[in-house]
């Protein structure tokens, strides 16, 4: 299970993400804050960031700063050495995404006012959206971004998929449908810029690629995951998080059910099962070398108000018998 | 299965566990009782009577070779009417430590040459029964646990039932109301009611492809019963209601707070929330405003409610011959057009229309048998309405060429198309008439 992170935040946790450059993690949650902890050393770091409403993601800009995304409609920068906050922008409705572009410099949020928004966060100082950059809108609510390189994945409410390029914003590269039947959770680039995979309510998780020629086509597939036996019924979950393993291109699955799986997406094989979780997965995230694996295991208000167990987050170390690929066995083709 | 006429309780709250093999009624509220037990009896009769139908839809070549291959499957699924066997793939539920990955449907049968047409096989309506026994199976089989979601039987096709709504987006509204004094259980009530009006929407969507494709509905009673659809069915004196509740499909299709404003009447309108389902529905609409013109209205209504009212309102009977939209063809077209239509239309609402109206005008192939075995008592209707309405059309129409073309009879009869003043003054001969009465 992996050892819990200490002072958790008190209410559910939306989103958590480690740094890129260290072992930090950020924790954005329900009560309104934005947490950041050492993860190795389990401990909290710096000062818990509070907003005026439950923060529904935040990442990363350096080790020294993040972005949060609100659902009192504000976008801010988060200065953890500095311990303060500024204020980058608004939507019009609650901020569901934050994404950092290091390729861009840019910092991309999607709201459930429909749009997207990208801005320039070094205008942070300056009067009110003068770090805007520009606003995109979309088919419908934002559920879910991700970014690879210069691609930009962005997944709505109604299953619509929007590909950009950030080089060219004007107008979105490729405008799809999920091919799961429904409701989309969440979005996730693969490392290597090839495709994302899209994870629905419906217990399946969808390998889509960027390619749209007969043969990128060809190879995208969607499988079943999450789903319990449970009597006689077979309980579908909603597939809450998906995150990739950074060098080996495996990824992790977390699910309503309050398990977590490690796929190989290459040669379609389920990795390892992580044992279940007191409650649903919220949100998961692999460490800049993959060695470290954050699970939040955080009621998801599936249910609608319940009583639940306590929400918590726990630090995995990762084996790499978890997520190493297994490739497959028997190749057609002998190598040398 | 409806012994008890109690309402389950597990299922109001989104998790009975017996499905539809339950002993209570699993219907939102009381007041739609009545349109839900319409819908009820034979859940499972459609997979069985329903199969042989499908074979005639020879016309498109790849799709339909893709779909055949699937459908055997699915035949196999609606024998059983039930259980965990997952037609569309390989075997069973998932055994935790089990690898079942398959692929799309729509990916595993391509092949380079069909690829477009592959996609196009899933992503088009044109096998009504297949559509329907998809969502049949995706409801039975796959119905997640979060209830407020889209759905769309079509991969990468647009939402059959749209409106969802995410966790996260409740969650922020009960803490929003919460903060501003609201007493939990009102926000509980308000959560509950968006629930049932979305299971609402899904239970007709799934009845509504259903009905009229199922013989064993009883043949007058199929009527009523196809066209249970809260709103729509009930009387035809609904007319006006219907399209108020039409009006609040803007709303209620955008769920937050508006959602709670949903009414049993607008879930129904909502899946067909699609404006491509003009061609059909306008004609249909009159049935539904005004009893006296059932012409083509029949119970395949379902599928009409939307945004083509108020262009439907307008053209009244005489714009039959000339309709407002771009189908001309479709007023007054043979009998067995007509009647493959409406054969064809029932499934699944949304794509069909479209698909229908291409692919009658491209070729014709009419699932004859389908229509006529399946929808024989509502096609009996529509056919006299029809024949009714085209002779009164081309009274309408401008000068027909009746006399010359007396010696062309045959030919007249076979067209697909009618261009305005073709159109015969009387009935076909009987030899043309399609349908069996």
């Amino acid at each position: 299970m992996g050892r819990e992170l200490a002072h958790p935040p008190k209410d559910g946790v939306s989103n958590l993400r480690f740094s890129r450059s260290s072992d930090r993690l950020l924790v954005s949650s329900w009560e309104k804050t934005v947490r950041l902890y050492d993860a190795r050393a389990n401990e909290p770091v710096g000062v818990v960031f509070t907003h005026k409403g439950p923060v529904l993601d935040c990442c990363f800009h350096d080790d020294d700063s993040g972005f949060s995304a609100s659902a009192d409609h504000v976008v801010r920068r988060l200065a953890f050495i500095a311990d303060s906050s500024y204020r980058l922008g608004s939507h019009v409705g609650p901020v569901s995404c934050v994404e950092y572009s290091y390729d861009q410099g840019q910092v991309i949020t999607g709201s459930w006012d429909k749009t997207i928004k990208c801005w320039d966060p070094r205008g942070v100082n300056g009067p009110q959206e003068h770090a805007l950059i520009g606003t995109h809108n979309q088919p419908e609510r934002v559920y879910s971004l991700s970014l690879a390189g210069y691609k930009l994945v962005v997944a709505t409410a109604g299953r619509h998929v929007n590909v950009y390029d950030l080089r060219r914003m004007s107008e979105p590269e490729q405008q799809r449908m999920s091919f799961l039947s429904y409701q989309t959770r969440c979005v996730e680039c693969y490392p290597n810029g090839t495709g994302f995979a899209l994870g629905s309510v419906e217990g399946r998780v969808a390998m889509d690629f960027f390619d749209q020629t007969a043969a990128g086509l060809s190879k995208r597939y969607a499988f079943k995951c999450h789903r319990l036996n449970e009597g006689r019924r077979i309980v579908v979950y909603p597939v809450n998080a998906i995150t990739f393993h950074p060098s080996y291109g495996t990824f992790a699955t977390g699910g309503a059910d309050g398990f977590v799986y490690t796929w190989d997406g290459e040669s379609k094989k389920k990795l390892f099962q992580y044992p279940k979780h007191e409650t649903s997965i919220a949100a998961l995230s692999f460490s800049r070398d993959g060695s470290l694996l954050a699970v939040a295991s955080s009621y998801t208000y599936l249910k609608g108000d319940i009583d639940h167990p306590p929400d918590k987050i726990f630090i995995r170390d990762v084996n790499d018998l978890e997520v190493k690929p297994r490739p497959k066995l028997f190749p057609k083709f002998a190598s040398a | 299965m409806n012994r008890r006429q109690e309402l389950c309780r597990n299922f109001q709250r989104g998790s009975c566990k017996y499905g539809a093999q339950c002993r209570y009624l699993h219907a939102t509220s009381n007041q739609q009782q009545q349109q839900q037990q319409q819908a009820k009896p034979n859940p499972f009769g459609f997979g069985a009577a329903s199969r042989p139908q499908q074979q005639p839809f020879g016309a498109q070549s790849q799709q339909f070779q893709q779909q055949q291959q699937q459908q055997p499957n699915r035949f196999g699924f609606g024998v059983q009417g039930g259980g965990a066997s997952q037609p569309r793939n390989a075997a069973g539920p998932a055994m935790p430590f089990q690898n079942k990955w398959v692929r799309d449907p729509s990916a595993t049968t391509k092949q380079p040459e069909a690829q477009p047409a592959a996609q196009a096989a899933h992503t088009s309506c044109t096998d009504p029964a297949s559509c329907r026994q998809q969502i049949a199976d995706d409801f039975k089989n796959e119905a997640p646990l979060w209830k407020l979601t889209c759905y769309a039987h079509l991969r990468s096709g647009p939402c059959d039932i749209t409106g969802d709504v995410s966790y996260e987006e409740l969650r922020a509204k009960a803490y929003e109301q919460g903060k501003q004094g609201h007493p939990l259980q009102s926000i509980v009530e308000g959560e509950r009611n968006l629930q049932n009006a979305k299971l609402a929407e899904f239970n007709t969507l799934l009845s509504s492809t259903r009905a009229s494709q199922t013989p064993s509905f009883p043949t007058v009673g199929s009527f009523p019963e196809v066209k249970n659809n809260a709103s729509f069915g009930g009387s035809q004196t609904n007319g006006p209601p219907v399209f108020t509740s039409f009006n609040q499909i803007g709303a209620a299709t955008n769920l937050g707070s508006g959602a709670r404003t949903t009414t049993p009447g607008v879930p129904t309108n909502t899946i067909f929330g699609q404006p491509t389902l003009p061609a059909f529905g306008q004609p249909t609409q009159p049935a539904f405003g005004q009893p006296t013109q059932p012409a083509f209205g029949q119970p395949t209504q379902p599928a009409f409610g939307q945004a083509t009212q108020p262009t439907f309102g307008q053209s009244t009977r005489p714009t039959f011959g000339q309709s407002t939209t771009s189908t001309p063809s479709f007023a007054a077209p043979t009998f067995g057009n007509a009647g493959m239509k409406f054969g064809v239309q029932d499934a699944s609402g949304n794509q069909m229309p479209r698909q229908t109206f291409g692919s009658m005008s491209s070729n014709s192939n009419f699932p004859n048998s389908t229509s006529s075995s399946n929808n024989r008592d509502i096609d009996r209707q529509s056919q006299e309405l029809l024949s009714g309405m085209t002779a009164r059309t081309s009274a309408v129409e401008a000068p027909v060429e009746d006399k010359k073309n007396e010696n062309q009879d045959d030919s007249i009869w076979l067209k697909e198309k009618w261009t305005i003043g073709q159109i015969p003054m009387d009935e076909p001969p009987q030899r043309h008439v399609s349908h069996v009465f």
